[in-house]
């Protein structure tokens, strides 16, 4: 399940139950429909709430930063369980998108 | 042994949350911490997720899952009957991958290797692969 809020000219992206190769297809679309739609210069993915994420979900994120970029804007993601920290660090996403504890702090790094 | 199981299910994408939740049943009684749960799930679905998208690709066929429990320990066998992989030390490495589409990383083995103690890998060209994954629950309790 993902929804999308926009604040400050900032989408949101949050994500609940499982992100995986089954359902990846689906939630790039999805994202990649309302980025073109609203006129955001930042993205945000909000995991605190996600239950699973595989190797799956670091290609959406490294293809949303690509897209983003050539927008001309940033991506923060909010992670909260250990496995996921280390899935994001592991795959050196940390070194082009901001990691942080929270939405507030996401919301400032992005 | 103290316990095993094994299951077979088609190569369809949505049995990889299958997988997990399998797999996620049969660890629960060695009473894993959340993050030990994760790490098995994870590392489950990436295994299985190859033999899905890389063994089979577009062919349909089956995937086999064997899960022992010895002591603290489980280990999970993911087979498949697949087109294999011709050099098992490249695929292994960090960011490899056949996938031209820009959408998979090339970590699910990285991811493997990190998330579990022990990974081998035995595959062979137009056969099929397998992967054995090992994993000591509770090694930081007191
Ligand atoms: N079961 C398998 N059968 C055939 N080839 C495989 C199998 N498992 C892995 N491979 C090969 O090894 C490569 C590396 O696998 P790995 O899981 O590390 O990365 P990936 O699947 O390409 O990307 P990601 O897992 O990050 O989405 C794959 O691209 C594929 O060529
Ligand atoms: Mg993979």
């Amino acid at each position: 399940m993902v929804n999308f809020s926009v604040r400050l000219k900032t989408l949101i992206v949050t994500v609940t139950g499982d992100i995986d190769q089954h359902n990846a297809a689906s939630l790039r679309e999805q994202i990649d429909l309302r980025i073109s739609h609203e006129n955001v210069k930042r993205l945000v993915f909000d995991f605190s709430k996600l239950d699973f994420m595989d190797s799956s979900g670091i290609g959406i994120i490294i293809g949303r930063y690509k897209l983003m970029a050539t927008l001309g804007g940033k991506v923060a993601i909010v992670v909260t369980k250990p496995t996921l920290r280390k899935l994001l660090e592991l795959s050196g996403v940390q070194r082009i998108v901001h990691i942080c504890d929270s939405l507030s702090d996401a919301m400032k790094a992005a | 042994m103290n316990n095993n199981i094994e299951i077979k299910f088609l190569s369809k994408s949505e049995n990889e949350s299958f997988a997990r939740t399998v797999i996620a049943a049969f660890i629960a009684p060695l009473d894993p911490t959340l993050e030990e749960m994760a790490d098995v799930k994870t590392a489950v679905s990436e295994a299985v997720t190859n033999s899905i998208v890389h063994g089979y690709a577009s062919a349909s066929g089956y995937v086999y899952m064997d899960c022992s429990i010895d002591g603290d320990t489980v280990t999970i066998i993911v087979k498949d009957n697949g087109k294999g992989i011709a050099d098992i030390k490249q695929a292994m490495e960090p960011l490899f991958t056949t996938n031209t589409d820009g959408e998979r990383s090339g970590m699910g083995f990285t991811v493997m290797e990190t998330f579990m103690d022990t990974v081998d890998v035995e595959s062979i060209t137009g056969v099929g692969t397998k992967v054995t994954l090992t994993k000591q629950i509770g090694k930081n309790r007191l």
